[in-house]
């Protein structure tokens, strides 16, 4: 069986956020320029510091699109062991959403890079794209909000005895619906905790996006164990 | 109707809300502190309410309890201390 | 009146008291941030918050908490056995959430006429921001009452009483939230 590349993939998203917030870090966006600055401010920003940092994490950031989608194979995996002999429409949804969501993060990226590609160029211009950034990496939430409600009404659907998640980890999705909703509204804020440097537009989502990606990297893991050693055992009697 | 905790509790949160709506002032200055100190604690108390009676955590083991009546201690304390800081 | 419960009991299921429990820490947060906000800009938010009307957030809170008594009654009923009382008491609860979201509207019609929308000042958007949120939480708790009141008038059994219980703490959150949302944004 495969289970070592399921564990691979599961993996992958511990891997995606040991490097994306380290990353995001080094690259002053936490918190980014305020979006009430003016262009010159945020033209600054990418001149300030030595423009490798940018286009090196900008870079890494972009790659970051198979590790997310492998994550939400891993996930889609699992959904179907709950969904057994119903139509797969669970795992479906999660990965599509999983696709989509990484594809976007992926675009985002490379609007930092862009713009620390050719920092000596017209403020305007930077700005604008620094503009495009954020708003679709943290703007674009619904594909995100799509893969925790298919994930936690797929636990909640689960009614076999020994159930693939934990029941809590069902209204741990739920939650994370609801946290990450308010990033879905920066395009309307430039001041103040929904913008994109505020505490409900960026620090709440990403935080509990980060932990949510941790702890079903975590849950992941243990039911491929639990499978593992499920079909270790029936093999053995079957000897 | 039945006149069971249930019914009283409500009865109780019905006139905590009208005592708290009639005793805010509705001029457009900061409210003078004691009223506002006193319709925060209205609230609280309406919170403990509905958290032990509503949704019946009195009869919850001790572990959740605490958990919620922790909550419910820091939050007003939150409230009350960013409240007074403003007034 | 329930009489000494002799063994304690978490009511409904563990998961659903964790997910309320998250929901009231976001919901701290706004409140602190109402509040300091508040601390900022003082007279801002005391000039914005007389713009309000005080009467349709004090008919909001009376509408939730009702509709959190018939809930409570509900269970209650449903829980000694009367499935179908329990059943039908969901109704006024229902409806009472639905009179919340129609005043809801009244006022955030009546708000946006007189040319105040969500970022007039910092005021407003809390103001827009945290309702509107909790108003999402009332839908949702609408579709779960819809739910529930489905399943108490189907077939009784052990999992549909904590299905009834967990979805009333659901609920009864709810209601929770906006009684200190309430004199946050409109009384003090």
């Amino acid at each position: 069986m495969n289970y070592r590349f399921q564990q691979l993939c599961a993996l992958s998203g511990i891997a995606l956020v040991l490097l994306v917030f380290p990353l995001l870090l080094l690259m002053g966006f936490f918190p980014p320029p305020s979006p009430a600055e003016g262009s010159a401010a945020i033209a600054a920003h990418y001149q300030s510091k030595s423009s490798w940092i940018f286009l090196l994490g900008g870079a890494v950031c972009v790659q970051m699109s198979a590790p997310g989608v492998m994550w939400s194979a891993a996930i889609s995996v699992q959904l179907r062991h709950i969904e057994q002999n119903e139509p797969p429409i669970f795992s479906l949804t999660n990965i599509a959403c999983g696709v989509v969501a990484f594809s976007v993060f992926t675009f985002a990226c490379a609007g930092w890079v862009i713009c620390a590609f050719r920092p000596e160029r017209a403020p305007e211009i930077i700005q604008t794209m620094n503009d495009w950034s954020f708003i679709v990496f943290l703007g674009t939430v619904t594909p995100l909000m799509g893969q925790a409600l298919t994930i936690g009404l797929a636990i909640f659907s689960d009614r076999s005895d020994e159930p693939v998640f934990p029941r809590w980890a069902g209204f741990l999705n739920c939650w994370a619906v609801l946290i990450f909703l308010p990033a879905g509204l920066i395009p309307f804020f430039k001041t103040g905790p929904f913008a994109w440097h505020g505490f409900f537009g960026l620090w709440l989502p990403v935080l509990v996006f980060g932990g949510w990606m941790l702890v079903m990297s975590v849950l992941v893991l243990r039911a491929i164990r639990k499978q593992k050693m499920a079909a270790d055992l029936t093999s053995q009697l079957a000897d | 109707m039945v006149f069971n905790s249930i019914t009283i509790v409500w009865g109780l949160l019905f006139i905590g809300t009208t005592i708290s709506w009639f005793i805010a002032p509705e001029e457009d200055y900061l409210s003078p502190l004691l009223p506002g100190i006193a319709i925060i604690l209205i609230a609280f108390l309406k919170v403990r309410l509905i958290l032990l009676y509503f949704m019946d955590l009195r009869v919850a083991p001790q572990p959740w309890r605490g958990l919620f009546e922790a909550w419910m201690i820091s939050a007003c304390a939150l409230i009350l201390t960013l409240y007074t800081m403003g007034t | 009146m329930t009489k000494n419960v002799p063994i304690k009991r978490l009511p409904g299921e563990e998961g659903v008291w964790g997910f309320v429990f998250g929901d009231m820490v976001m919901f701290t947060m706004f409140f602190a941030t109402l509040l300091f906000y508040r601390y900022e800009n003082g007279a801002l938010f005391a000039q914005s918050q007389s713009l309000l009307n005080q009467n349709y957030g004090a008919m909001n809170t009376l509408l939730l908490l009702t509709s959190s008594w018939f809930v409570a009654l509900g269970v209650f009923q449903y829980r000694k056995g009367k499935t179908q009382t329990g059943a039908r008491l969901l109704i006024p609860a229902f409806a009472c959430g639905v009179g919340f979201v129609g005043i809801k509207f009244l006022e955030f019609g009546e708000k946006i006429a007189a040319g105040i929308t969500l970022n007039s000042n910092e005021f407003f958007t809390l103001y827009y921001m945290f309702t509107g949120i909790h108003l999402l939480h009332v839908l949702v708790g609408l579709g779960v009452l819809f739910f529930l009141w489905r399943v108490a008038r189907g077939a009784p059994d052990g999992s549909a009483t904590q299905t009834l219980e967990s979805g009333g703490i659901f609920w009864h959150m709810v209601d929770l939230l906006w009684i200190v949302l309430f004199p946050l944004i409109y009384l003090i």
